[in-house]
Order: C-alpha cells, then structure tokens, then sequence
C-alpha cells in the first residue's frame, strides 16, 4: 500500500513537471550550461534565504541560447548561466540579454570582468596553466606557453580537443595578446609535440601524465584540484604527482577564462534575477565555488580553498573578455588550419 | 534398377513406414498414391538419404546404398529429386539453378551438361531468367533441368506438379513422362492423385497408414485390389453385402444382385458377411431388368452419367455410369444388370 | 470508399509534412551559402568529417553485418547447448548506449586503466615498450558500435535465414555441396536484403552518434556539425552540414528500400524452414562460446564494469533521486513509443491503401531523421513550435488577454515531437514490413463481409500485425530511453532523465560516478529488451 501511495506521488509529480513550464509564486528560470551538480546547491540556498523558487533547466550553452532565441519575446528564461565567456558575448550579440545595472555588481566585480554594457558579468575564474609530471619534468625547463612549441617537447604534451570551448578561449585570448600569425605559428608547432592525437577531458590529460603517455598537460586547475580531493585514495595519489606551472608570468600572464551570468532581455521576474545575480556574487556563493569546485572567486577578499592556495597565486592574462568571447570562431578556424583536431 | 525391401522407418515411438517393398527396372516410371500423412514423402526422403530407416535396405542400380551395415551420402547416392513448388533458387538465374548441381564438374563440361540439360526441357532462350520471370509450368521444366543435369541414375519427383493448375498438370505430366522415356530414365513419382499416377506411372505403389497395400501396375489397382482401402481408393465403387456360401469346393456369395463366384485362395469362409466390390461399370441400364433401382443422385459426365442408385428393400447404393442418352431424373427408378468381369470380395 | 482513402491520405499527408518540419528547416538553410564558411571548411576539416564519416557507418555496417550474420547462422541452423539462454540474452547489447559502452571500455583499456596498468605491471613495462590498442580512435568506435548495434543485424537476419525453405539446403546436398559453400551460395545471398536492411539501421545509427565519436575524438559529421554551431555560433552553416549528411542517409534508405523489394521477390515461403542441426556437445560447446562473444563484450563485461564502479563508489545519499529519474526516463519513452508506433501505422497503412507516388514519398521523407542527430534535430523542432508559441500567445493576448505561456516549445510536446521525427524510421520498418505480410486480399475478404477501412484496420490488420507493433514499440521504447542530445536541450525546467544524469556526470569526467545513472538506462532498458526477444521468438516459432 506504501509502495503504491509513493508511485502515485511519484507520478502526480512528474506530471506536473512535464506540462507546467510556468507557475504563479515567486521564483526565477534559470538556463544553466553548469552542470546541474555545480548549481544545485547554492540555487537551494537561494530559495531558502529568499523564499524564491528555481527552476532549472541544465545544457550545452549553445543550444540554451539557441532555445532562448527561439522562444522569442515568450521565452520563461530569465537568467542565463555559462561556463565561458564566449557564450555570454553571443547571447549578447543575439540580443537576447538585458542590462543588469546594479551597483553591488559593480562594486563586487572588477570591470575588465564584466560586460561593458553590463549585459553579463562573471562569477568565477577559472586558470588554464600548465600541468607536468614531478618525476620526469623539471619546472625551470618551463617558462612560457611559446617555449612548449621547442624541439624538446616533441611528443610529451597532451591536450583536449580543439571541440573544446577552454582551448578556444585559450587561443583566442593568445590572439589578443599575439595577434593572427603568431598564434596559428604556436598552434601548429604545438600539433607537432602532441604525445598523442586528442581525446578524452582535461582529467583524462593528467591522467595520461600521471600514467606516462604524455609529460605535459595543458588543463583547468579545478579539474587538478577536484582529484586532489578526491575521495578516492587512488585518484588522489595519481594527482599528486602532477604539479601546476605558471606560465608567462614575466610576460602577459596564464590564460583565464570566466564562468558568468546573464540577465535575459524577455526576463518576466527581472527583480528575482537581480537578486540571484546579487546572491551568486554574495561571499557565501562565491566561498562555495571556491571550495566545493575550487574556481577562483572574483570578489575580492574571498578566502582560496587551500588547494589552490598550494597551487600559488599567478598573474592572469588581462585582455578584454568581450573581444576573446568576439574572435572565438577565429579561434576555431586557426585550429582547424593547424591541424589540431 | 531400385529396389527397395522391407523398409522401416519411424520418427521417435511414431512408425512411418512398415515393411514396405517395391522395385523398378531400368526405365520403368513408380508412382507411391497414397493419402496426406501415409509416409509417401518420408519414402522419398529415405532413398534420397535425408532419412535413415531403422530396417531394410535400398538397393540404386548395382549399388546397396542402405542397409543394416551401410548408409551411403546422399550426394553419393546419384539421385535427383524434384521437389514440391520446385526450390528453385529465386536469386540464382535459369542457367546457374541448372548447373548448381555440376560444381564439382570442370567449367566445359559444365557447360556441355548444362546446355543439354535446358535442350532437354526446350529452355535454351530462358537462360539468362530468373525463376520470378517463368510461368509455372516453365519453372517446372527448370527444375526438371536442374535434377537431371548430373545424369542421376534414378530421379524421384515429390508432388511435383501439384502447384500447377489440372489443364497444365495434365498436359505436363505426359510431356515429362515421354521425355523420361526417351531418356530411358528410372524415376519414383510421389502424388495423391491417382489421375496424375495413371497418366505418369508404368507401376504404382499404394501406400496407407504406413503399410504398402499394393505394388501393381493401374489396371490391377483397379480390377484386381489386393486390399479393401486399395477399393474404396482407387477408382469408384461400392460394396454390397451377402452371405458366403460354399458348394462344389467354390465359394459363393450371395446378395440382392445375385450370387457370385469367388476367385479361390482368398482368405474368405464359408458362413461369413461378404462385401462385394460393384465398379461403376459394371452395372448396365437394362429396361427390360426386373431389378430396379431408383435414382437418388446423378452427375452428368459428357458420354456419361453417374447415377447414385438405391435398390428397393435395401438402403444399400449403387454407383451406375450409363451412357449419357439413358437421361433419368432424380426419383425416378429403371432397370439394372449387374455383369461382373473381376469379383473382388471382402470380409 | 475510395472518397474515405484518400482522406485518409490526406492526413497522413498533412501529418507527414508537419513531422517533416524540422527536416524542412535544417535542408532550407541552403537557401543561402555563407561562401566563406564553407571554403574554410572545405580546406580544413571537411574531408575529415566525409572520410571518418563513411569509415565509420562502413565499418559499423561491416561489423554488425559480420556479427548479426554469423549469430543468425549459427542460431538457426545449428542446435547446440545454451542455444535457449542465448536466444533469449543476445539482443541484450540493445540496452546498451553506445556512450556508455564507449565510457566503459574506455576506463577499463585506456592507458591508465586496469588492463594496461596490470600488464605493465606484470612485464615490467615502460611506457614506450609495447604497444596496445588505442581504444579512442576510428576502429575504436567502429568495434564499440558494432558490439551493441548487430541485433539490427540479427534479428533480420535470423528471419531470413530461418523462413528459408528447407529444400533449398536439400538440394545442395544432392548436389554435394558442402555446409559452408551453401551458406555461401545460397542462404547468404537469399537473406542478403533482410541483412542490408539490418546494416542500414545500424549505419544509420552509427552516423547519428554524437557522444561516441566526442568521447574518442574521432571527427565525423556529428561532432562537426556541433563544432561549426557551438565553436563557431554558425547555425546556418551547422544545418548545412546536417543537410549534408541527410543526403548520406537518404542514400542509405534507397539501397534499404531497394533490398526490401528484392526480398519479395525472394521471398519464398515453401513448405518448412529451415531445420536445426543437431551438434555433438564439443562442438555445440564451441559454437556456444563463439556465439556468446559479442554477448560477452557487447553487454556482461561493460555491465559488470559499471556494476562495480556504481557498487563500490556510489554513496547511498544521492541514491534517492533515481528512482524519479528512472520514471521520467520511462514515462517519456512510453508516451514516445504511443504516439511514434501509432504515427507509423498510419503511415504504413495510407501507403498500403494508395500506394500513391505522394504516399510513398512521405514515409521516406519522414524516415530522414534517424540519422540526424538529435541536437540538430531540437533545433529544427524549437523553431516552429517556438514560432508557433509566439503566435498563439500574441493571439490569445490581443483577444483574452491571457498568456498560456510556451505551451509547445516549453514542455514535454517539444520532446514528444523530436522523438517522433528521430525514431519515427524504427517504428516504420517495423509497421511496414508486418503490414507487407498481409495479403491484400484479406483487406479485400474484410471489405465483402462489410467491415468498412477502419474497422479492417482494427479487426484484421492490427491483430495480425500484433507482433510487429510489439517490436516496434520495444524498440522505440529502448531507443528513447537512451536517447540524449535532443533531451538535453528541450526538456521542461527541473527535469531530468537518466541519460541526462549520465551525460552530466561522463562528460565532466566523473566516469565512475556516471556508472550508476549509467547502469540504470541498462537496467531499465533490458526487460523491453528481453520482451522483444521473446515476441520475436514466438513469431519465429508460428512461422516454422
């Protein structure tokens, strides 16, 4: 009879998700390219300080936007979370965002990460360096990302997928700093260094160090420091033997790429979106990113989970987001050119 | 040229096949008649070799292909069977189907047989078809081709014209069997059709409930039926009853119609109920009868007509074909003779 | 009468060309070339894509073909023990994504993984002292899609060789031609357009996949037409290239349609099929092991795997959601599998009613979306039901005043519709091929004994037809089931399903974690599976 009683439940539930796609309290709809794991939490949080109901809807950003777009001035998205900032720049130049003036978002971001129009601003930081092997790599023959294209790399060095949005910002940002010629230059040469052809996530590139396919990886820090706090022994073991460098230090800085939110322009619940926007730069969201996923808050005076304070401060690379978000199709035609798959 | 003797054959505890003996000389056409589920494909199948018997042997040509000691491959056994429908190969054209049986030959000899086995059935323009694109008595000939290109020494056809309409069966089954003749060929023929057996057959084997009744030639199954069912089987007849008599060492039986005497060395008493076999012919149209018989049933047959006669004080009927001017209707009564030349009883 | 069928056809007509919609957005953005695009695609990458394309549903249509083939032989001509056990597992592969076979494999082969760790271990191995197979590359992926794509193959084939007459292998062996060479000769090429038609499913389905190739790193079509709109926000360029692999699969359904015409012409239902052999117990033995591999590799060793990894790192905290995942997963896939399998018979049944040029043209055109993949196809969906949201919510504001809101675009319909367009081929071959076996003049007796189209349709034809809408909806059932891209992209807020969660967890490399959402598709996936096996067997057992 219990069992019966919580299929029924079940059921009336799941009904009712599958044919509202809009109530009447108050509550925001969040489009997420997040993972629904790294947006849950601190969304439950919300709801429980505000009394604002979330609905979440999780996905590639790319067809968020698309599906923004396409459901016109109609659409139920009021907020639009991504993982990068290429996205953002899009959603902007669909011109499906709005302006978020909102002074405690000025006065919590830096402008160089925000939008110039405040259409998006960022929430995290999240550092691409580069990763080596303790055992086999010594860290004064690294300096710069340029030197990774010498002779002596030839064969050590693993990378993801030119699918992949971090290298495209990666070498989007290199293209402000670098400009055209030289950027398609350090592509190619670093397509000919590759220990293999690419594949797999930047955890399965230390992996591969740590395994002794490649000596060099190119990731995100969090992924390094979300194994180094495994709870997995083994998996942990396995990080620990692969260490951060911290290129172009003396130059334009490590590349670093944002995560960010977005208001959307046909937002119905403006005032509950300002209001997340507030939340997610509030100390306790930005402290939870930066100890459950270790990404580097933007807010100042925000305390490092410890890992990364292991890894070391660095300097980042100071370019204009918008303009790496604008030339990521450029980008991505390089990578082709170069050859990196 | 085959010979097979007291063959045996059954399916678990079910006994198909019972002692059954039968044999053809070189040349000779075998017909096994039998009704639906006698064992009739199950003979078939065990002198081809799908199937051995428990008992008995099966002797092709000079050779012993099944006995108690051997048990010869089928592809050894040179026979070709034609099957019912034919099992001509659909993606395979006229030509590959007729030579699927020589692969083992060389490609010119291969050649040679194939050509003069599609000469045989007047096939040469069709070579190139396939089985789709033939009417069915051309699929026929086809599968005639195909068994007899390897020159088997003893060809068996299962059922095979009984996917082909009455006009064609008839017409082909004459062709087949003067070609058969021509080519001095063995064959075994499998029907349940006696007329496609009398057309094709130089002897026919009568096949029920595992058992053979009788291996003769037609006109013995029909004048001279060795057993009841080969009677009531072949060809049309009823049986009257009477009582057996004996008198000067003869049996006679005695019925409504007369009384007869019996051919001796039938395992027949005196005393005994009879059944007395009377063929349709053998009852005449005689005005002047005092025996009457009225008509309850008739069928016009052209030159003839089938009369369905009872006798008067009897419910027992009679089968009466008169020629076709002798015109009665239903309920009317005339007379009858009874003249028979074979007196087949039984007890 | 004739008035009340092409009515009929009408809607199938009018149903056909709104199921066709996201087909006719993704082939109407050739209405303008962005020349410059596609000069650089056409330098760059766009040969890789048509290469590792055409090797990829070649080689997955090689290798289904190979394993389906052999199975089907041995199943049908060959009575060994286990036959009855494996009968009854070997469409098991069917519940098996190809992502997760593909995840699985990967974390058990990969250069880090146990298998290459151990050998290490035990040689004493550096890295560059011998060489493995890389499991992510092309052949990779081809062996990975075969394993869990050849019951395409085999039920096809299993039918095929089995309805084969008896005789036939009877007068091979009069004519002394060996076991092997009939194969050759005859049973094979006789089933051979049952068998193409399996290996065009299976090559379609390979070139739809997305999170295989991704994962492997292998560029096909798929993973370009992702990152031409993703990398690049060149949607119009994206669906070119989706019109593009269209025309591959249109070809595909060609050479299928051609083969099916040539099976009637084959099709030679004479007396009984074919007979098992009986072997002795070493080799039936042998053929059970043989037999059992793809079973083996297509199925246990990936499902054990993830067994283990979900035993042994799951905590039982996130366990209480699944159960809520595992019902949306079916309650999708059972609504899906209503409307798709009933969209089908309509579609065969006007085709079986007038066989107009129209008809025909309609079911294959709606056939198109198999191959493509799903994100594409939620693109062509949200476009006019976004459209057509937009319209109504005007239209209800200017007269009543109210705002339903996105009735279609927002919710559970949006899905319902891409599932339609996506799987709507799987339920046609099944609907069509079962309504192919009816003899018109069944149709024809009905109508003389006064039964009127509709009531031959629900008192002839879908009893006999029972077993082939039975299949049908299995299939549609497991395939949605396991369905992803689309998904992703248009299902209502807060909502999530088992091929989400596993996505989410797989592609943020959290492999082990994924297991369990993983194992759940799996274990979701087998009693449809396992019901289609015993449907297909029993129609098996009432045709000998």
């Amino acid at each position: 009879m219990k069992v019966m009683n919580k299929t029924k439940m079940l059921l009336v539930a799941s009904f009712a998700t599958f044919f509202t796609a809009t109530s009447i309290a108050a509550e925001v709809n969040v489009y997420s390219a997040r993972k629904e794991a790294l947006i849950k939490p601190i969304l439950d949080d919300f709801t429980e300080q505000t009394g604002i109901k979330v609905n979440l809807i999780t996905g590639n950003a790319d067809a968020l936007i698309s599906r923004i777009k396409s459901e016109g001035q109609f659409s139920p998205a009021d907020v639009l979370v991504s993982t990068d900032v290429g996205r953002l720049v899009r959603a902007k130049q669909m011109g499906i965002t709005q302006a978020n003036d909102d002074d405690i978002v000025k006065s919590s971001v830096p402008a160089y990460l925000r939008d110039e129009d405040e259409h998006w601003t960022a929430l995290t930081l999240r550092a691409r360096p580069i990763m080596y092997a303790k055992d086999r790599v010594d860290p004064e023959t690294l300096s710069t990302m340029q030197g990774l294209t010498k002779e002596e790399w030839k064969g050590r060095i693993c990378i993801r997928s030119s699918n992949n949005i971090y290298n495209q910002s990666m070498i989007s940002g290199m293209i402000q700093t670098q400009g055209d010629a030289q950027t398609l230059a350090w592509a190619e040469g670093l397509v000919e260094n590759f220990a293999r052809s690419p594949k797999g996530g930047d955890r399965d590139q230390i992996k591969a160090v740590v395994a002794g396919e490649c000596d060099i990886a190119i990731a995100n820090t969090y992924y390094l420091a979300g194994m180094l706090n495994s709870e997995d022994a083994d998996t942990r073991k396995v990080a620990e033997q692969v260490a951060v460098f911290w290129p172009d230090q003396a130059g334009a800085g490590a590349h670093v790429n944002i995560s960010g939110i977005s208001i959307a322009k046909h937002a119905t619940n403006t005032a509950e979106a300002k209001k997340l926007v507030q939340f997610m730069l509030s100390d306790q969201a930005q402290s939870w990113y930066a100890d459950t996923n270790h990404e580097y808050p933007v807010k100042e005076g925000i305390e490092w989970s410890d890992t990364l304070k292991e890894m070391g401060e660095f300097k980042a690379q100071e370019v204009s987001l918008t303009k790496v978000g604008e030339t990521n199709a450029k980008a991505l035609m390089l990578m082709d050119r170069a050859g990196w798959r | 040229m085959l010979d097979i003797r007291d063959l045996t054959l059954s399916y678990g505890d079910n006994t198909v096949l019972h002692n059954v003996s039968l044999s053809l000389a070189q040349g000779e056409i075998g017909c096994v008649l039998g009704p639906s589920g006698c064992g009739k494909t199950t003979l078939l199948r065990a002198i081809a070799g799908f199937k051995k018997p428990e008992s008995g042997c099966i002797t092709i040509g000079e050779q012993t292909v099944c006995d108690e000691l051997v048990n010869i491959e089928v592809a050894e056994r040179k026979v070709g069977v034609i099957f019912q429908d034919f099992a001509l190969f659909p993606h395979l054209s006229v030509e590959k189907n007729i030579a699927y049986g020589l692969q083992k030959i060389n490609k010119q000899e291969r050649k040679t047989l194939t050509d003069s086995a599609m000469a045989l059935v007047d096939l040469q323009d069709y070579a190139h078809k396939y089985p789709h694109e033939l009417s069915g008595g051309q699929q026929q000939r086809v599968a005639i081709a195909r068994a007899l290109a390897p020159k088997p020494d003893l060809l068996l056809l299962d059922e095979a014209f009984s996917s082909l309409d009455p006009e064609l069966r008839e017409r082909l089954s004459g062709e087949i069997r003067s070609l058969l003749k021509k080519q001095n060929i063995t064959a075994l023929l499998i029907t349940h059709d006696q007329t496609e057996a009398f057309a094709m057959a130089d002897k026919i084997a009568v096949l029920q409930d595992h058992v053979c009744h009788q291996w003769d030639t037609a006109y013995a199954l029909y004048h001279e039926p060795a057993t009841e069912f080969v009677a009531k089987f072949i060809g049309e007849g009823t049986f009257i009853e009477g009582t057996i008599r004996q008198e000067n060492q003869q049996l006679i039986i005695d019925t409504h119609l007369g009384s007869f005497l019996l051919e001796p060395g039938k395992p027949l008493a005196e005393g005994i109920k009879g059944k007395l076999l009377v063929r349709p012919d053998d009852l005449r149209h005689q005005d002047e009868s005092l025996l009457k018989a009225q008509v309850v049933g008739r069928s016009f047959r052209g030159a003839h007509i089938m009369y369905r006669l009872q006798l008067e004080n009897s419910n027992e009927t009679l089968l009466c074909l008169a020629p076709s001017h002798h015109d009665h209707a239903v309920g009317e009564s005339f007379g009858i003779h009874l003249e028979i030349e074979h007196v087949i009883c039984f007890a | 009468m004739q008035l009340k069928a092409s009515a009929f056809s009408l809607y199938t007509v009018l149903a056909g060309l709104i199921i066709g919609l996201p087909i006719f957005v993704v082939l109407l953005s050739f209405y303008s070339l962005d020349t410059a695009v596609w000069t650089h695609l056409s330098e760059t990458v766009l040969s890789g894509y048509i290469y590792n394309s055409l090797v990829l549903a070649l080689g997955v249509g090689f290798g289904a073909t190979l394993l389906g083939t052999g199975l089907a032989w041995c199943v049908v001509s060959y009575d060994f023990v286990g036959k009855i056990w494996l009968q009854r597992l070997i469409l098991l592969p069917l519940a098996m994504p190809a992502y997760i076979i593909a995840y699985t494999y990967t974390g058990l082969l990969d250069f880090s993984g146990p298998v290459q760790s151990t050998l290490r271990t035990w040689f004493e191995l550096g890295k560059q002292d011998y060489w493995f197979p890389e499991v992510r590359s092309l052949p990779g992926a081809i062996i990975m899609m075969a394993l869990v794509l050849y019951p395409y193959v085999y039920i096809l084939a299993r039918t095929a060789f089995a309805e084969q007459a008896q005789k036939f292998r009877e007068v091979s062996v009069l004519a002394g031609v060996s076991k092997f060479q009939h194969f050759l000769q005859v049973a094979l090429p006789l089933a051979r357009p049952a068998i193409m038609t399996g290996a065009a499913l299976a090559m379609m389905e390979a070139l739809a996949d997305f999170g295989t190739v991704e994962y492997f790193g292998v560029s096909t079509f798929t993973t370009g037409i992702y990152r031409t709109w993703f990398g690049m926000g060149d949607i119009q360029a994206a669906s070119q290239l989706s019109g593009l692999l269209c025309m591959f699969v249109f070809a595909l359904l060609v050479l299928e349609k051609q083969s099916r015409r040539s099976a009637e012409t084959y099709s030679s239902r004479q007396g009984t099929g074919t007979q098992a052999l009986k072997l002795s117990i070493g080799k039936g033995t042998t053929v059970l092991f043989l037999c059992s591999l793809p079973l083996i590799f297509g199925f246990i060793v990936p499902f054990i795997q993830l067994a283990v990894w979900a035993l042994a790192y799951t905590d039982a905290g996130s366990l209480g959601e699944y159960p809520s995942y595992a019902l949306n997963s079916a309650m999708l896939a059972a609504i899906g599998t209503v409307v798709i399998v009933l969209l089908a018979l309509m579609f065969s049944y006007a085709k079986r009613l007038q066989a107009t040029k129209l008809n025909r043209s309609v079911v294959q055109f709606v056939g198109l979306g198999y191959a493509m993949p799903g994100t594409v196809i939620a693109i062509g969906v949200l476009i006019p039901l976004g459209w057509l949201d937009i319209k109504l919510n005007l239209f209800t504001k200017h007269f009543f005043d109210v705002q339903p809101g996105l009735v279609f675009s927002g919710t559970i319909v949006t899905l319902i519709f891409a599932y339609t367009i996506r799987f709507m081929s799987v339920a046609l071959h099944n609907t069509e091929a079962g309504i192919q076996r009816i003899k018109p003049s069944m149709d024809e007796a009905a109508i003389t004994l006064g039964d009127t189209r509709l009531q031959t349709l629900f008192k002839v034809h879908i009893p006999l037809l029972s077993a082939s809408l039975l299949s049908a909806c299995l299939l549609v059932f497991v395939d949605i089931l396991k369905e992803l891209p689309a998904t992703l992209v248009l299902r209502p807020f807060n909502f999530n399903t088992l091929a989400v969660k596993t996505f989410e967890l797989a592609s943020d490399e959290r492999l082990i974690d994924a297991a369990l959402p993983a194992i759940t598709i799996v274990l979701v996936g087998i009693l449809p599976v396992l019901l289609l096996t015993r449907t297909l067997n029993q129609i098996e057992k009432k045709h000998a």
